[in-house]
Parts: structure tokens; C-alpha cells; sequence
């Protein structure tokens, strides 16, 4: 059976100011389905979007693997945590846009990779609109 | 990126609209296969040419899928704006090899000198050359692709099958003819087509 | 050849290709070879054209002489005859009397032929067999004398050839030294204010992704604290226009002159030179104007009185505009701008979308002198809950302060200002209230603040 990757963020928040902490855990469903799994990565990146080349920076980096020491205890969420940095904040340009999220990338010994994520805003930056005055 | 329900902010995204993002879509007669059948008669030597943005990039990007998919070794080299040389990295890995089919997107940048040598050099090497070109580049023709309003609304139903259908024939056809078949740059003007309209069916307001 | 060795480093999407150190040795040697060809051909100039001509006026003593008979001297030089005039003399320098064949300076050095027949045979008309004249001779070496003084016109001009090599050689070989051993930050902050570079390490800042202030930045005002940098020098593009216009106009008077001493008048050849004269006057048309535009604009300086910036936050701005004009209008303005580059294959695009300007100052219809410069202070305040400044490799958010001008008889000037917004601090969290102090020595690698700002916006918000 397929794993199915839930994400959630404590106090299930959704904006963050900049230099607060991130905190949550990820689940993977079912439990019985750790043979089938080979590794888990966890990033919390931001990434551009919009006209131009999509640019990326991940602020923290996780993975629990099957293989050497770190075992993947998926019986029992698998909680992260990080300080957001100042910068960048999360944008709705006209032409660009910042984006933050937690990403999680599952890879199962056999077939191809899962991949969930959620979107989270960093700061209170309001979305652009042509102002000239 | 996507909300809950799978949707992207703006399917017009550069991210989606670059060559390989979609697949590419053939005119009737022609696919992968038939091109590279034309190719191996044209004796492994060929060019795509058209003028900016009418998919060039991605057509040669089709294909390397194609071939990739059919256990046939393909090298892309991507040259940049003023490039006229290769890297030595890449002359010493084609001297090592045969049978490889090089695909150099943006070749008339090359110096003549240099796509002399190169020509001479796949030859001697029995490997295949693919350049994609804005006019002749002393390479056979291979294919010449020639986009029109029937092919830009299917690519632009093809994005907005991960938005919404905020853009219509009509918009295809208008912005179709202001950029004179330029795929790339229509593209890019829907994008702020679609934002607008999104903005106001979503409600977005300034502060 | 390009197999062998690469003169310029090529740069290939973000990842760059051999030896960046090794290309610009190939480029400075380039250039050291231009200038070493440009000091060979003014030497040479100097040594047999203009030298000759300057002593013979300046260092011959006059002596009279007796006109004895008149020839037409030729050669014939690669198939192709030359003439000059000759005139025989005799002349007493102290006991010893001297005879000899000369005319000007070029004559007695060998040289002085030209195709122009009918030209020598003027000259020659101006010398009758028997009459007494004066000649001058090198109290160095009397036998050397002549009948004719002054200077060629053309050999001023062969002067700007080497001349333009010269300018070119020693501007490319300055620019080499002076990047010489010098990081891409220290660069930047030296002499490229538009580059304002990330930090290597964006973790390692405060503020990742905000581009770095530059050391520029820091530079003290004299109304204000600080005096913004200006994008973009116009003394750089008055140095393009001046290599422009040397270059091409000394390549032109080459051709020229060969025009000139050929055997035979080529119509088509001259035609050839006729747009190349054209394009020639425009490029020194374009230099002097951009002089003109230069020296009467004249220096704009804003100063602001803290940075970087914070938003909804209140900053006063000084602009100072010096010059000799009528002004038709000026303006300053604050402006927030997105730009996203998208490049593949051959192609990059690159898009730039206003998000915000406000017009800070603009003023009509005034007089700007030389000892009276436009002067004037404003506040500004940046929004609350606008986007910092931002920069990735392909997308850009970036703010700036515009002083645009237009004056009687100049064309529209605009200068840019780079600015460094930084967010509105968080009033909940503890870790987000920053200092003036943290903030200049984490985004200025610790770079001192010229003056500690007494400005109410400097402390934590």
C-alpha cells in the first residue's frame, strides 16, 4: 500500500512572524507501512514563482533514512523544528512571488518518490498592487 | 505553489512554461519517432529552425525525452546569450564517445570555426548533431516548427488545466497576433492576463 | 584555436568556465599590447614626422643662400611613382661653403614624396636658377638645410591613430589592475554600486537575501548622515563615447591617407569613406554632447538621514542639484520595483514592474547657477507592509530614489539611487527588534556607521 504523508503545524498556524519558531510533525500512514519506505526528507525552504527562473534557498533540512544510523521511526511522528530567519518574507508581487513551505519527500524502496507539502507565510507583507502617487 | 485542491496560482508561471514543462505537442503526421526517423536519414546531422519562442527549445527537449525513453544516448548542451565556444569538458567527453546524438540548443551562437569542428568531429566520431538555430547554420533542415492559434490555445488549455479557465479563445487569439507567433512571449503576456483576472475572482485587495 | 586557449572567460548560466584569474591576464596583456602599439606609433610620429618639422622651425639658423637649379625628385615606391620638388643650393656657413639638393625637412631626410606631380611642380615654380634666397640650416650639422618651414596638417591627424590605442591599451589595463586580487564584494561596493552582491553565506546574515549594503553607502553627508551612491557614473560613458570616437575616427584617417597617397584616385573607395566620415562626426557629435551634458547638468547628491531603511518608518531626504540651468522641471522620486529574469537557451528575458512610486519633490520652471545650487530637504516614509528589498539569482525586488530633471535645450537626465529597505520589525518576538548597530554590522560586514544617528527612526521600532 502507498504511504500517505500528513503534515501539521503546531497550533496549526499559518503565519508566522519573522524569528518566531516553526514547529510540527509529520505522520505516515499507515504505520505498518515502514518496509516500504527507504528514506524521508524534510525541508522548510522558500522558492520564487511568477515571470522569472524559480529560485530556491532551503532554510532546514531533515532526512531519516532506513539506511546507517538514523533509522525512520514512522510508528511515531516525525517532529521538526526551526528558527524562521528575518528574510526573506513571504511576497505576492506582480511579477514575482515568495513562497515558504514545509516539504516533505518520501521515497519508497520501490516506485517513484512522494512528495507533500504546505504553505505557510513568513511576515505580514501585504500582496502588490500598482500604487503611484 | 498548489492549493488544496491541486490548483497552481498562475499555470503562465515561468516554472511551467519552460521547455519540457509540457509536453510538446506534434502536428498531425508528426511525432518523436517520425522526427528521428528523419534525423537517421538525414544522416544523424540536422537543425531546428525558427525565430524566438515558437518552441524550438522544447521540441529538441521532446526529444531527448523520446530517445532517453528508447535506450539512445543524448548529450544537451544549452548555449547562452554571446557563447562561441564549447567547454573543453565537453569536447574531451565527445571524444571519448560514439554512437551519442549531441543536441546543442542555441548552435548558430557557435563560431563558424567552431561548429566546423564540431561538424567534423561527429562525423569522425559517428555521432549525431541536433542544433536548433534562428536561420541556416550548415546543417541539414530537420524540422522548422511553425506554431499557429490552433496549437497556442491547445498549450494554453494544457496550463489551465492546472488553474483556472480564466482565459479564453479569445484572449489566445488576440495575444497570438500582437506577438507574432511568438509562443514564449504570449505566454508570458497571459500570465498577467490570468493574474489579473484572478485577482479580482479571488477578491485580492491592496492594503 | 578556441580548443587551445581562451582569451575571455565565458560564463555558463550560473556556473563559470576556466580561470577567471587567466582570462583576465589574456584580456590585461590585450590591452598592455594595444597600449605598447599605441606609445610604438606615437614614437615613430613623433620621431620622423613631427620632430623633423619642430626643430627645422624652431632650432635652424637663416643664412643666405643662392638658388643654383630646380628638379622634380621621384621614386617609384611598390610599383607606384612619387614625386617631390628639389632645389639645389649653395650656401656658406662660416668658411665652408655647402651645395646641396633639399627642400623642407622630409627632402633632406629622404623622404617628402608624394603622387600629387602637380603639387611639386608648384613649389618648384616658386624657386628661378641664380636668385638669392634664405634657407636654415642645423647649426648642429650644417650640411643639413632647408628652403621650406612649418608643419603638415596631416601629420597631427596620424597622431590620433596611435593616440586612440593608447587611451584604449591604458583604460583596459587601469581596469585590470584596479580589479586585480579584489573579491566580487569588494568590487561591487568599490565602483559597482549596481552590483549590490548577496552574502556568500546567507545564513550567516541577519537579513539573508537582502542585498548587502555597500561600503559606498557609508560614506558620510554633509546635510545628512549618509550620501547615496549614484548607479551608473556619467564620466564612464563620457570615457565610452571619447574610445568611441578616437578609435573609429583614427581608423577612418588611416584609410584615409591611403586614399590620399595612392596612385590612383578610387571613386568607389572614397564613396566607401563617405559614411564611414558620417558615422565618424556623429560619434564625436555624441562625445561633445555628452560633455555638454556632463559639465552643465552638473553633480546630483542626495543624502537621507539613515539607512538602511525600515518599513513604516520616516526618513528625511536631502537632494541637492548643482549646474548651470533652466530648469524645465526636476523630480525625485521613491519607487519599488520587481524584476524577474527568465532565461533559456539564447534567450533571456528580463522584466521590470513598478509596484510603488511616490513623488517625493518636483519642482518647475526654476533657475539653477553655478554658485546657487537646487537645495531641498523632504520627508519620506516607507508603507508599512511593503516587500523588502530582495534579491535571488533571477527574481529582484529593489528600491530606489530616481532624481529626473528636465532642462532647456538638454535632453531628460535621470539618476538613480540605490536604497536598502528592510522589513517592519515584529512587535511580538523578542529576537526580531534590531538596533542601527546590529544591523550595520550584520549586513555591512561590520562596517562603522560614519556618525551615530540622533534620528528618533535609529533605535529599536
Amino acid at each position: 500500500m502507498e504511504p500517505r504523508i500528513v503534515i501539521h503545524l503546531d497550533h496549526r498556524k499559518t503565519v508566522y512572524d519573522p524569528g518566531e519558531i516553526l514547529s510540527g510533525k509529520v505522520i505516515i500512514t499507515p504505520a505498518d507501512c515502514v518496509d516500504v519506505i527507504k528514506a524521508i526528507e524534510l525541508s522548510i525552504l522558500w522558492y520564487t514563482d511568477g515571470k522569472g527562473d524559480q529560485d530556491l534557498h532551503v532554510h532546514h533540512f531533515r532526512r531519516w533514512s532506513q539506511e546507517g544510523d538514523s533509522l525512520v521511526p514512522i510508528s511515531s511522528p516525525l517532529c521538526f523544528q526551526t528558527i524562521l530567519p528575518q528574510t526573506p518574507l513571504s511576497y505576492d508581487g506582480l511579477i514575482i512571488r515568495v513562497r515558504w513551505c514545509v516539504r516533505v519527500r518520501v521515497f519508497p524502496v520501490k516506485g517513484r518518490e512522494i512528495v507533500e507539502e504546505i504553505i505557510f507565510r513568513l511576515g505580514h507583507v501585504a500582496p502588490a498592487k500598482v500604487r503611484i502617487q | 505553489m498548489t492549493d488544496i485542491s491541486g490548483k497552481v496560482e498562475n499555470p503562465f508561471s515561468a516554472r511551467f512554461v519552460r521547455p519540457g514543462a509540457i509536453p510538446y505537442i506534434f502536428p498531425p503526421g508528426c511525432s518523436a519517432e517520425s522526427l528521428f526517423q528523419t534525423f537517421e536519414r538525414l544522416q544523424r546531422m540536422g537543425a531546428v529552425v525558427g525565430p524566438h519562442g515558437v518552441g524550438k527549445s522544447a521540441l529538441i527537449t521532446a526529444l531527448a525525452e523520446w530517445m532517453e525513453q528508447h535506450q539512445i544516448s543524448c548529450l544537451r548542451v544549452e548555449l547562452h546569450d554571446g557563447q562561441r565556444t564549447l567547454d573543453q569538458e565537453i569536447w574531451n567527453s565527445l571524444e571519448d564517445r560514439s554512437e551519442i546524438v549531441l543536441m546543442v540548443d542555441g548552435f548558430e551562437q557557435l563560431s563558424t570555426w567552431t561548429r566546423y569542428q564540431l561538424r567534423r568531429l561527429c562525423r569522425k566520431r559517428r555521432l549525431g548533431l541536433i542544433g536548433t538555430a534562428h536561420s541556416d547554420v550548415e546543417l541539414p533542415l530537420l524540422y522548422a516548427p511553425e506554431p499557429n492559434e490552433d496549437l497556442a490555445w491547445k498549450i494554453v488549455q494544457l496550463l489551465l488545466q492546472r488553474g483556472e479557465p480564466l482565459i479564453t479563445r479569445e484572449d489566445v487569439h488576440e495575444s497570438f497576433a500582437r506577438h507574432q507567433g511568438n509562443l514564449r512571449e504570449m505566454l508570458f503576456d497571459l500570465y498577467d492576463l490570468y493574474e489579473l483576472r484572478r485577482s479580482n475572482f479571488t477578491g485580492h485587495s491592496a492594503p | 584555436m578556441a580548443r587551445w586557449f581562451r582569451l575571455f572567460e565565458k560564463k555558463r548560466g550560473n556556473r563559470r568556465t576556466g580561470s577567471e584569474r587567466i582570462a583576465g591576464l589574456w584580456e590585461a596583456a590585450f590591452f598592455a599590447c594595444l597600449f605598447l602599439l599605441g606609445c610604438l606609433g606615437f614614437w615613430l610620429a613623433l620621431r620622423f614626422l613631427l620632430l623633423p618639422e619642430w626643430r627645422s622651425g624652431r632650432d635652424f639658423l637663416p643664412v643666405a643662400c643662392k638658388v643654383l637649379e630646380t628638379r622634380l625628385g621621384t621614386t617609384v615606391r611598390e610599383g607606384q611613382t612619387l614625386y617631390r620638388p628639389e632645389v639645389c643650393i649653395e650656401y656658406r656657413v662660416g668658411e665652408r661653403v655647402y651645395r646641396l639638393w633639399t627642400y623642407d625637412i622630409h627632402t633632406v631626410r629622404g623622404n617628402g614624396y608624394s603622387v600629387d606631380r602637380q603639387h611639386a611642380e608648384r613649389c618648384l615654380k616658386n624657386y628661378r636658377a641664380g636668385e638669392t634666397r634664405t634657407t636654415w640650416y642645423d647649426p648642429a650639422n650644417p650640411e643639413i638645410a632647408v628652403v621650406e618651414r612649418g608643419f603638415r596638417w596631416w601629420t597631427w591627424l596620424v597622431l590620433l591613430i596611435p593616440f586612440s590605442f593608447v587611451v584604449l591599451g591604458a583604460g583596459g589595463v587601469s581596469y585590470h589592475v584596479w580589479r586585480w586580487g579584489k573579491s566580487v564584494e569588494r568590487l561591487a561596493v568599490q565602483g559597482k554600486p549596481l552590483a549590490l552582491s548577496l552574502s556568500a553565506n546567507p545564513e550567516a546574515t541577519l537579513f539573508p537575501f537582502v542585498p548587502e549594503i555597500p561600503s559606498g553607502i557609508q560614506q558620510p553627508g554633509e546635510h545628512l548622515p549618509y550620501r547615496l551612491p549614484v548607479l551608473g557614473t556619467p564620466s564612464r560613458a563620457l570615457l565610452g563615447w571619447l574610445a568611441a570616437a578616437l578609435f573609429w575616427n583614427g581608423s577612418v584617417l588611416a584609410l584615409a591617407l591611403a586614399v590620399y597617397y595612392s596612385e590612383k584616385f578610387d571613386w568607389s573607395f572614397s564613396l566607401f569613406l563617405i559614411p564611414c566620415l558620417m558615422i565618424g562626426l556623429t560619434l564625436a557629435a555624441a562625445f561633445f554632447r555628452q560633455w555638454m551634458v556632463t559639465t552643465a547638468i552638473g553633480q546630483t547628491i542626495v543624502e537621507i538621514s539613515d539607512f538602511p531603511l525600515i518599513c513604516g518608518q520616516r526618513y528625511r531626504v536631502y537632494l541637492k542639484q548643482t549646474g548651470w540651468l533652466k530648469m524645465n522641471w526636476l523630480e525625485m522620486l521613491i519607487v519599488c520595483e520587481e524584476e524577474a529574469t527568465f532565461q533559456h537557451g539564447t534567450n533571456t528575458r528580463r522584466e521590470t514592474r513598478r509596484v510603488w512610486q511616490k513623488t517625493l519633490v518636483r519642482h518647475e520652471k526654476f533657475d539653477i547657477l553655478h554658485s546657487v545650487p537646487f537645495e531641498i530637504e523632504k520627508e519620506i516614509e516607507i508603507p508599512s507592509a511593503m516587500m523588502h528589498s530582495f534579491r535571488s539569482p533571477h527574481n529582484e525586488v529593489r528600491w530606489r530614489l530616481c532624481v529626473r530633471g528636465s532642462a532647456q535645450d538638454w535632453p531628460v537626465f535621470e539618476r538613480i539611487f540605490p536604497l536598502v529597505v528592510l522589513p517592519e520589525p515584529s512587535k511580538k518576538s523578542e529576537t526580531v527588534s534590531w538596533s542601527r548597530r546590529s544591523v550595520q554590522t550584520t549586513t555591512a560586514g561590520g562596517g562603522a556607521s560614519p556618525e551615530e544617528s540622533g534620528h528618533e527612526n535609529a533605535e529599536t521600532a
